[in-house]
């Protein structure tokens, strides 16, 4: 019976998983990916909710002259606007993330960040060994 | 010639100085700049030479400020368009004395180390081109004419209407 009770606990989701996409809802809406794992390994249990977000990048017109790569023809409007959009992404990251924390004070994540994408990854704390 | 209404700087007013008072804050801070006599077409033109924030050019040598941290991402994000508005505003004073200026904005990736780690963003290239002189001309019936000797080496005639 004692196995049986710890065999359904584990088979419990501890993320609320529409919270936490309640959190990142401005960023969802906008087009970022997000994703629910359960991972089950031979040694660990645990859940993970990921948020992945693209950053603006300039792709227009390009040339590539010797080692240099060049974005021209490209206003710098357009440039302001993408480093507005960047800031936005990362100012939503940060309300989200403060929102996790009010119900998961302790959940543990990760933030990658690369040139063309930023990703947020929560995962459960207690990875349960068998 | 009474026709003939010109718009435009003259080329003579074209100097680095006041270029420069525009850009203060990036040449204080060690920006490259100069004025040239030829775009390619006749006309002169200033060239500034702009790296982005947390990029440094020492020896040869690109490095790049990489943020790992949400606080420093953040941070570089707020750098990043401060950084582009500066730059605007730059252009902004520019255009008060030279309104027709034609500004080329480029973005040079660079990386000393492009085969391990890829290019980065590394400098703005900003060519402000002198405007042509533009010749609005009263349009006639028929055949529209203009005397040679009433174009500068540059010129964009157009319609009065």
């Amino acid at each position: 019976m004692k196995h049986l009770k710890k065999y359904n606990e584990n088979k419990q989701e501890k993320l609320d998983i529409e919270y936490l996409t309640n959190c990142f809802v401005e960023l969802i809406d906008d087009g970022a990916i997000h994703k629910y794992e359960k991972k089950i390994t031979a040694s660990q249990n645990f859940e993970e909710f990921i948020i992945q977000v693209e950053i603006p990048m300039i792709k227009d017109e390009k040339s590539y002259i010797s080692n240099h790569y060049r974005a021209v023809g490209i206003s710098i409007e357009k440039h302001v606007e993408n480093a507005q959009r960047r800031l936005w992404i990362f100012e939503e990251i940060e309300n989200g993330l403060e929102k996790v924390k009010i119900k998961y004070p302790n959940l543990e994540y990760t933030i990658f960040t690369t040139t063309f994408e930023v990703a947020v990854i929560f995962t459960t704390q207690n990875k349960t060994k068998h | 010639m009474k026709h003939l209404k010109k718009y435009n700087e003259n080329k003579k007013d074209f100097d680095i100085q006041y270029f420069n008072e525009c850009f203060i804050e990036f040449i204080d801070s060690g920006s490259w700049s100069e004025i040239g006599d030829d775009y390619g077409d006749g006309r002169k033109y200033y060239e500034i030479i702009i790296n982005l924030p947390g990029v440094h050019h020492k020896d040869g040598i690109w490095s790049f400020k990489r943020e790992s941290t949400l606080s420093g991402n953040l941070k570089y994000a707020e750098e990043l368009l401060e950084f582009y508005k500066e730059i605007e505003n730059c252009i902004e004073k520019v255009m008060i004395k030279y309104p027709n200026i034609e500004v080329k904005f480029e973005i040079e990736k660079e990386n000393s180390d492009i085969f391990k780690e890829g290019l980065f963003d590394a400098f703005v290239m900003l060519t402000l081109v002198q405007g042509k002189n533009i010749i609005n001309k009263p349009m006639k019936e028929g055949l529209n004419t203009i005397k040679f000797s009433e174009l500068d080496n540059t010129w964009d005639i157009r319609p009065e209407n």
